[in-house]
């Protein structure tokens, strides 16, 4: 699939757990870039060209509220899909995140398998 | 606001350890060696109340954890980065199936950031407790509601 993924989470386990499932959604692993807070995920997104988002929301520096607001603020990436990988639960915040133009949420625990399915559901949403 | 018994607090720790890592982990009903040394995360949560999930792991759970999560073997984990990465995010994902469970339909809680904490800084005991194990380690986590009171 020829398809960038930003994988957003400061837990650096995490993060390569998630990449394991990219790669068996058939992303190649150099098209697979990560960040451990909104405001790294922001330096990528100036340098690569990214299609999908799978975003942490609890994080230091920069969360991803505040992430997903300064996406929607730039008009060359507020077309980027961003589906939020959280533990998050509190519904005005889950809300918040909707109106922000978040695709989808898929709450932790997950399967890895729940992931496998949803990423080439986006992906061929937005194709 | 739903109370967190033991037995449920023990089912979401299992179901985020099968569903996460798939680690199959069972729950331990005798009383845990204290002198085996644990290493210990916590979250704190707030909301029409306040409190902190702990999680406390011997090394061996957490390179058990660690490796399932990587794809590696116990052997290639470092169990003072990925071991304590894995047991801070472990505390993460629990503490959000806790504040889930307390909530019923409509969640209003917020979870901080989990942190590593020194082994006194763990409760002895707490309003909830539960111990799991799986592949010779041990994970034990503890519920302290903190404050009945609303937050600000």
């Amino acid at each position: 699939m020829n398809c960038n993924v930003l994988i957003v989470d400061d837990s650096p386990i995490l993060r390569m757990a998630i990449r394991k499932v990219v790669r068996l959604s058939g992303i190649e692993d150099d098209r697979i870039h990560e960040a451990g807070n909104g405001r790294e995920a922001l330096d990528v997104l100036e340098t690569v060209w990214i299609d999908l988002v799978l975003l942490d929301l609890n994080m230091p520096v920069m969360d991803g509220e505040q992430f997903a607001g300064e996406l929607r603020k730039n008009p060359d990436l507020n077309d980027v899909a961003v589906v939020v990988v959280s533990t998050e639960g509190n519904r005005d915040r889950l809300q918040r995140m909707r109106d922000l133009g978040v695709v989808e949420v898929l709450r932790k625990p997950f399967e890895p398998e729940d992931l496998h399915r949803l990423i080439p559901k986006i992906l061929g949403v937005k194709k | 606001m739903n109370t967190i018994t033991a037995s449920n607090l023990a089912e979401m720790t299992i179901s985020m350890l099968e569903r996460t890592a798939m680690v199959l982990a069972e729950p331990v009903t005798e009383e845990l060696d204290r002198t085996e040394p644990m290493r210990s995360a916590r979250i704190r949560y707030r909301g029409p109340s306040e409190g902190v999930l702990f999680l406390s792991a011997t090394d061996q759970f957490l390179r058990e954890l660690a490796a399932s999560l990587l794809g590696v073997e116990t052997a290639d984990v470092n169990v003072d980065t990925q071991g304590s990465d894995a047991l801070r995010e472990m505390a993460n994902i629990v503490g959000g199936s806790v504040i889930l469970a307390m909530s019923g339909d409509v969640c209003e809680y917020s979870l901080g950031l989990p942190e590593l904490v020194a082994a006194d800084q763990v409760p002895a005991s707490a309003a909830a407790e539960c111990t799991v194990a799986a592949d010779g380690g041990v994970l034990r986590a503890l519920w302290v509601q903190s404050s009945a009171a609303q937050a600000a």
